[in-house]
């Protein structure tokens, strides 16, 4: 199944630096913010309230959204695993970090982590840090009326080939978010993405999960350490985690037939 | 009950679809501005006229395209539609032809804000569907 989700990924990927590329030269109208499903939930508030659309956000921005809550509440995360472009290079890069700093180490709890992960109960109290990032965001986007973070967000900053609101410092921070993903696997979609956190209780409830079959599982770990996202699998019956991005790792890492299997719940 | 991990993709598949489809159903406009209240307009013989225009990108960009057409004699209403580059103009045709309102967009605009007049800073591509030289 990695075969076909990577070829989903490198389809959006390549999608996604075109339409920026070829906007970034004039050659279409198109900005790859028309199909940023955030935009939808940016805009959602003035449309309610004001019933305009916030600056260059649209119907489309709306429609993605709406279809993106309806896709996480049946296939959990798979947006940020099979789509997003951002969530592509994270991958990426944090494959990187975890070849340089090749070591593994465990916590308190004998958790396995990798690179400069931090342990898990501080890593369920970093993942919260993007509910205030998350209001931030909405709080100036609905008061300005205008996109004020494009210049923060790696989306923008990455795909829109140095579109307005692009400054220095935003390579400044793109560096940043960069280096801390390759040190702290996954750290942008961890700790600091606003739509993984918007998506999380819709996330939470969704309807395909892996279940974990007890009777042919060897508690071998193999899928936790797989997991991109540290999610606990060996401990449970269901992955219920709203973090789940339903990629498969786990289930292509598990040495054991039938131990995990992906249910209609 | 358990089911096959192809659904994943092929369940993203059709969400996008259906998504990109039901965008293209509804429109809503980014801003609306009337000229011409719309009770004195009873009796005009208004057309509306579709221009695709370069430049009219967000909400901000079209209140500056509607200074393009807002003093120009003819013009009822200024509808933008800025995800779509999509401006609607309805007007009177005794006074103002389509071929004026594009020169409007191309030409010279005064800015009410600043006092001053802001060149180059549209392109219409289409008007009614219909590319334009």
């Amino acid at each position: 199944m990695q075969w076909i989700r990577t070829i989903f990924q490198l389809g959006f990927l390549v999608a996604t630096v075109a339409t920026g590329f070829r906007y970034a030269m004039g050659w279409t109208m198109t900005t790859i913010e028309t199909y940023c499903p955030f935009g939808g939930l940016e805009t959602a508030l003035s449309l309610l309230t004001q019933k305009q659309f916030a600056c260059a956000t649209g119907e489309r921005n709306l429609a993605l959204f709406i279809g993106l809550l309806v896709l996480t509440v049946l296939t959990k995360k798979s947006f940020c695993g099979w789509i997003c472009p951002v969530g592509t290079l994270s991958e990426w890069f944090s494959a990187l970090g975890k070849k340089i700093f090749n070591k593994r180490r465990r916590d308190n709890d004998s958790n396995v982590l990798h690179a400069l992960e931090p342990p898990r109960h501080a890593d369920r109290v970093l993942r919260l840090l993007r509910l205030p990032v998350l209001v931030t965001i909405l709080y100036f986007t609905f008061k300005t009326g205008e996109l004020i973070f494009r210049g923060y967000d790696p989306y923008y900053i990455i795909f829109s080939f140095h579109g307005h609101d692009v400054f220095y410092w935003s390579y400044i921070i793109l560096v940043v978010i960069l280096l801390g993903i390759i040190l702290f696997p996954m750290a942008w979609c961890r700790y600091l993405c606003p739509l993984g956190v918007a998506l999380w209780p819709f996330s939470r409830i969704g309807r395909l999960r892996l279940v974990r079959v007890e009777a042919h599982c060897s508690d071998c770990h193999a899928c936790e350490i797989a997991c991109p996202h540290a999610i606990e699998i060996t401990g449970s019956e269901q992955v219920k985690s709203g973090d789940c991005t339903l990629c498969f790792e786990c289930l292509d890492a598990c040495p054991t037939e039938h131990a995990l299997e992906l249910r209609l719940t | 009950m358990k089911v096959t991990t192809w659904s994943v993709p092929l369940i993203i598949i059709v969400m996008i679809v259906l998504s990109v489809t039901t965008s293209r159903l509804f429109a809503i406009p980014s801003l609306t501005i009337d000229f011409i209240k719309p009770e004195q307009t009873t009796g005009l013989s208004t057309r509306v006229t579709t221009l695709i225009v370069e430049g009219v990108k967000c909400v901000d960009t079209a209140r500056a395209a509607s200074n393009a057409v807002a003093f120009k004699k003819g013009v009822v209403r200024f509808t933008a539609f800025a995800s779509y580059n999509r401006v609607e103009i309805t007007y009177e045709p005794t006074l103002i032809s389509p071929a004026d309102i594009k020169a409007a967009f191309e030409g010279p605009i005064f800015d009410p804000e600043t006092g001053e007049f802001l060149f180059n800073q549209f392109k219409v591509r289409s008007i009614d569907g219909l590319a334009s030289p």
